[in-house]
């Protein structure tokens, strides 16, 4: 053993850049799956440990007093599995705008007295002020991580054209309540705050209600909601659906931890490419070693070494690299936690603190181990067959040159060219890993250019990716308005490029609760959701979402029953749409459709778009002043969706600007390796060359030339199966979150630069480690 | 003084290494004429290679001055060197040393398209030469690990040739060759030189020195003694003697 341990070491020893830089990229594939596999594997259990930490409730509804029904209560404290359960009187603003990054959102927003003890969901301050003013609030983290804001910020409420000013005093942890993405937002105010608010507001219709409830199963949560809305509401006034916000702990686990889960996919994925690089590396170091060790390996033989113990000595070699690598790996990993956590906090709202995981930690290690356990005595097997003698002369059977490619005296362009051909002919093996390499991280770098730019640059391919119709207004009436004469007038308003009813509401199917788009104008949409059949026309006919059809096993022209109130109706099935804005649960019916389940429903949401010149919030205002009377709420939705698109942004650009980084070097790191050895391999072929009268930049020309076009192919390569499968590949991640087709704009141009940059670096890589030939020297090796 | 092709004035060169310097040359003051066949002659470790390669400008000297015709080129750069070696120099190496990854043909030509462009001439010329120093069209494209060590030192002069250099720098050519193929390269070399081709040649083998018109020999770096053999011709016994007669005297 203690031979095999002195063969590795001086293994090592003898290469110690090369290893140096095998280590650097297993160290890098190591901290990426590390990374990966925590944020996998604990970010939800953080979820929940947190939640219990918090003492959160699981299920959560807010209404005004007026859809507010004694019965609620009641299934709120007596469902099967609640263990707790509390009312509260708030303030609920049934829209409510604010300033969020770099645009404004709308929401219901709650209004909770902090003075009110309470044992579910009590107030928790991941931060605060410590001196108290009369306009006080407590906002949700998000508000900070996501939205900007820090503690004393003036924080601006407007509700029905009227600002409510707040100042920031600290920011609250809560799993309902705390994030944008649920469809509603809490807000924490002191006793003098909360009386001043609801004086400033003197509106009774802002009174509401607030009840939670703890089960002793979360799981249970998502089933108590569907049943709340469909044994509960509506069976009761009509209307009220619309009005009361719900969310269950599954919803806002599965939505506030999704954005880490796409994350963690995404690192794991490309942690996976490192790691193959660093097998492919591995490989051809192994061959490497032992072309220029041959005759050490004939002497080892000729001595008594056997091949098992000289194939042992390698694999132990990589072993050690390997080894080392995966434990600094590992260990940056948890320092990059911290980062990790602060940019998924962004969109979650949550504050994760991860301490060692041995479970993420232990898989990466030995996933790391047992790749280089299985890559490293196969590609050194051929040592097996190798006799002592034919290794002694450098294995000069093993060396019979087949081929001369690309004669000098029959192949066209100059001599430094056509010697750089002759190099790519004969080395073909190796040329052909770097093209996998630069392949493999070229296809990451197209995948975080085509995000980066299609989430940045351009969102509207990811708006439809999400499934949201973006218009310019959303609109909500009052109940009973007749909407087709203000959609008339609405039309007739200067810059209204189209305007029509499109109404959002809850149905149920197979006792799922599922979301329903109702409008007879679905030809008017700017967002064609159907990637199957088409929209429906007829009041039989329906659009599913199609993970909903792949997990009813429907398709087009199937039959589906539909629950609205207490009325099933069964629907024919005429389109498959995508969309992850509801986790794929999302169906589209006509007012007529809906008619047939509930003869009353009438429409109260009118989506407004308008040309590109005109200022959306003037009109808005202008909408306020002619129909005020008419509308409740009309939300800037260029304005929202930039708002909630701008924590993704923030992500996907840190994801991708990453991808690129670590590209960048392992093209570097892959170029320095290989030049190196062939530098090494054929440093007495230099020599000659020198002699003859070859000059240093010469054959550094020569040596680049010998790589460039194998990179330019590994990038073009990478690049195009990145083109052509970026959208199979993306619409496969996110497939189980709704997503069935996607469109992402591919960024030729991006891509070409992409393309050319890796050239430019790989060119000046190659000069930079070639520029060592002016070291060899034609006279030592000639007195050598 | 138009006649001399190569010259050097107190050509030292000096190998340090561990703290420790060798004076491996010292103050060596040469002449070398065009066309000559010069052999430098000289025990193991005399510094007769050092002064071969210092004089063909593949390494520097570490003091005084080497003119080619009447260029100083001491004072190049290494890139100058090299682009000096591959128009006047033509190298014959013990080790041959050809590319093992290029054909025969390939090989000449490398070395031959560095200073003419015209493919077509090159390798016109190169064909001439293979077939001049006995190596038929069949050898032309194999690869030096298929080819006998005469053939490949053969190889190795046509190369050193393809270039028309001024001067032939041949370090110790037949001493990995056995006495067939040694006869072989030594009657090709004084059949170039006849043609006027200048050869400078190291070699502590006294048949291969014979072959030459000006024997020098160095000892401890100095040059100790010179001998004048005029043109070589076959079967001169009083050539031998002589020459033997100088080595005696040089303590041989």
């Amino acid at each position: 053993m203690n031979k095999i341990w002195m063969l590795s070491l001086s293994n090592i020893r003898k290469s110690k850049g090369a290893s140096f830089s095998l280590l650097i990229v297993i160290t890098i594939a190591a901290i990426l799956l590390s990374l990966g596999l925590l944020t996998s594997l604990n970010f939800k259990k953080a979820f929940d440990n947190r939640a219990a930490e918090l003492n959160s409730a699981h299920v959560a509804a807010a209404m005004n007093y007026g859809s507010y029904q004694e019965q609620f209560d009641t299934y709120f404290s007596t469902y099967t599995g609640v263990i707790d359960t509390q009312k509260e009187e708030i303030i609920f603003l049934s829209s409510a705008k604010y300033a969020y990054g770099s645009g404004e959102l709308a929401f219901p927003a709650f209004f909770i007295n902090t003075s009110k003890a309470k044992e579910l969901s009590p107030l928790t301050l991941a931060e605060k002020l410590d001196e108290v003013s009369g306009r006080d609030i407590y906002v949700p983290y998000i508000l900070q991580s996501g939205g900007g804001y820090e503690l004393s910020d003036e924080f601006i409420i407007n509700y029905r054209d009227k600002d409510y000013s707040f100042r920031i005093a600290g920011f609250t942890e809560d799993i309902l309540l705390g994030s944008t993405n649920l469809g509603g937002v809490g807000f924490h105010l002191p006793e003098e705050s909360y009386i001043n608010f609801q004086n400033e507001l003197n509106d009774d219709t802002t009174n509401g209600i607030l009840l939670q409830s703890r089960l002793d199963n979360t799981n249970k949560s998502d089933e108590m909601i569907t049943n709340f809305q469909k044994n509960v509401i509506l069976k009761g006034q009509e209307g009220i659906a619309s009005s009361v916000w719900l969310c269950s702990y599954s919803a806002a686990k599965n939505i506030r931890t999704q954005t880490a889960t796409i994350g963690a996919t995404i690192i794991i994925a490309f942690s996976l490419i490192i790691v193959l690089v660093s097998l492919l590396v591995i490989k051809f170091r192994v061959n490497t070693s032992i072309e220029d060790g041959m005759a050490d390996i004939g002497a080892l033989k000729s001595l008594g070494y056997t091949s098992h113990q000289i194939i042992s000595s390698i694999v132990l070699q990589f072993m050690l690299i390997a080894f080392t690598g995966a434990i600094a790996g590992i260990l940056v990993s948890y320092l990059g936690v911290v980062p990790l956590s602060n940019m998924f906090s962004a969109q979650t709202g949550l504050i994760w603190k991860q301490g060692l995981d041995l479970q993420s930690s232990a898989l990466c290690f030995i996933l790391i181990l047992f790749s280089v356990v299985i890559i490293t005595p196969f590609s050194a097997r051929r040592i097996k067959k190798l006799h002592p003698i034919i290794a002694l002369r450098c294995g000069a059977t093993t060396h019979t040159f087949k081929k001369n490619h690309c004669p000098l005296d029959r192949t066209k362009g100059s001599l430094n060219f056509v010697l750089s051909l002759k190099n790519i002919l004969a080395n073909v093996k190796q040329n052909i890993m770097i093209v996998i390499i630069v392949s493999a991280v070229c296809f990451a770098s197209v995948f975080g250019l085509v995000m980066y730019y299609n989430i940045v640059i351009n969102d509207k391919a990811f708006i439809d990716m999400v499934g949201v119709e973006m218009c310019s207004i959303a609109l909500s009436t009052v109940e009973g308005v007749d909407t087709a004469p203000l959609i008339e007038n609405i039309k007739k308003m200067d810059g209204v490029r189209k305007a029509f009813n499109y109404n959002y509401g809850s149905v149920t199917i197979n006792d799922e609760s599922v979301q329903a788009y109702i409008s007879d104008d679905l030809a008017l949409l700017d967002n064609n959701q159907i990637y199957e059949g088409r929209y429906p026309k007829y009041n039989n006919e329906i659009s599913i979402n199609g993970s909903m059809a792949k997990k009813y096993e429907k398709s087009v022209g199937d039959t589906i029953l539909v629950k609205f109130g207490s009325n099933e109706i069964e629907y024919l099935i005429t389109g498959l749409s995508q969309g992850m804005s509801f986790m794929g649960r999302d169906i589209t019916i006509t007012l007529d459709g809906v008619k047939q389940m509930k003869e009353s429903y009438q429409y109260n949401s009118i989506n407004i778009y308008l040309e590109d010149d005109i200022d959306v919030k003037n009109f808005i205002s202008e909408l306020n002043q002619r129909y005020g009377t008419k509308i409740t709420a009309s939300i800037n939705m260029k304005d929202m969706a930039s708002s909630q698109l701008g924590a993704y942004s923030s992500i996907v650009a840190i994801i991708a600007s990453i991808i690129l980084i670590i590209t960048g070097f392992v093209v570097v790191l892959i170029l320095y390796l290989v030049i190196k050895a062939v530098l090494i391999r054929f440093r007495k072929d230099f020599g000659i060359q020198k002699a003859i009268g070859f000059t240093t930049f010469q054959l550094m020309t020569q040596t680049t030339l010998s790589f460039l076009p194998v990179v330019f192919i590994g990038a073009i390569l990478g690049s195009l199966i990145g083109s052509i499968y970026i959208n199979t590949l993306i619409s496969i991640l996110f497939k189980e979150m709704g997503v069935m087709k996607v469109s992402f704009i591919v960024p030729t141009l991006w891509i070409g630069l992409m393309c050319f940059g890796i050239c430019v670096i790989s060119y000046v890589v190659s000069m930079l480690v070639s520029w060592r030939i002016r070291k060899i020297s034609a006279y030592l090796l000639m007195v050598e | 003084m138009s006649d001399i092709i190569l010259k050097s004035k107190m050509l030292s060169k000096t190998f340090s290494s561990g703290g420790f310097q060798q004076h491996v040359l010292k103050n060596l003051n040469l002449e070398i004429n065009k066309g000559d066949y010069t052999v430098i002659m000289g025990s193991s470790g005399s510094g007769k290679s050092t002064l071969l390669y210092a004089l063909s400008g593949m390494d520097k000297p570490t003091l005084g001055e080497i003119y080619f015709g009447d260029q100083e080129i001491s004072k190049y750069s290494n890139d100058k060197l090299a682009i000096f070696r591959r128009k006047n120099c033509g190298f014959v190496f013990q080790q041959i040393y050809l590319i093992n990854t290029m054909s025969v043909l390939d090989n000449c030509l490398a070395s031959g398209l560095l200073i003419n462009k015209n493919k077509r001439e090159v390798t016109k010329k190169a064909k001439e030469l293979l077939i001049q120093v006995g190596l038929t069209e069949s050898d032309w494209h194999k690869f030096p690990s298929q080819l006998s060590g005469g053939e490949a030192q053969r190889v190795g002069i046509v190369r050193a040739l393809i270039n028309s250099p001024n001067v032939v720098f041949a370090d110790e050519p037949t001493g990995a060759l056995n006495s067939a193929s040694s006869k072989d390269v030594l009657d090709l070399l004084t059949e170039i030189n006849n043609k006027g081709q200048g050869i400078l040649m190291v070699t502590h083998d006294i048949k291969s020195a014979r072959r030459g018109s000006r024997i020098l020999y160095l000892k401890d770096g100095v040059i100790c003694g010179e001998c004048l053999l005029g043109k070589y011709v076959s079967g001169d016994k009083q050539r031998h003697e002589k020459l033997t007669s100088f080595l005696t005297e040089m303590g041989w």
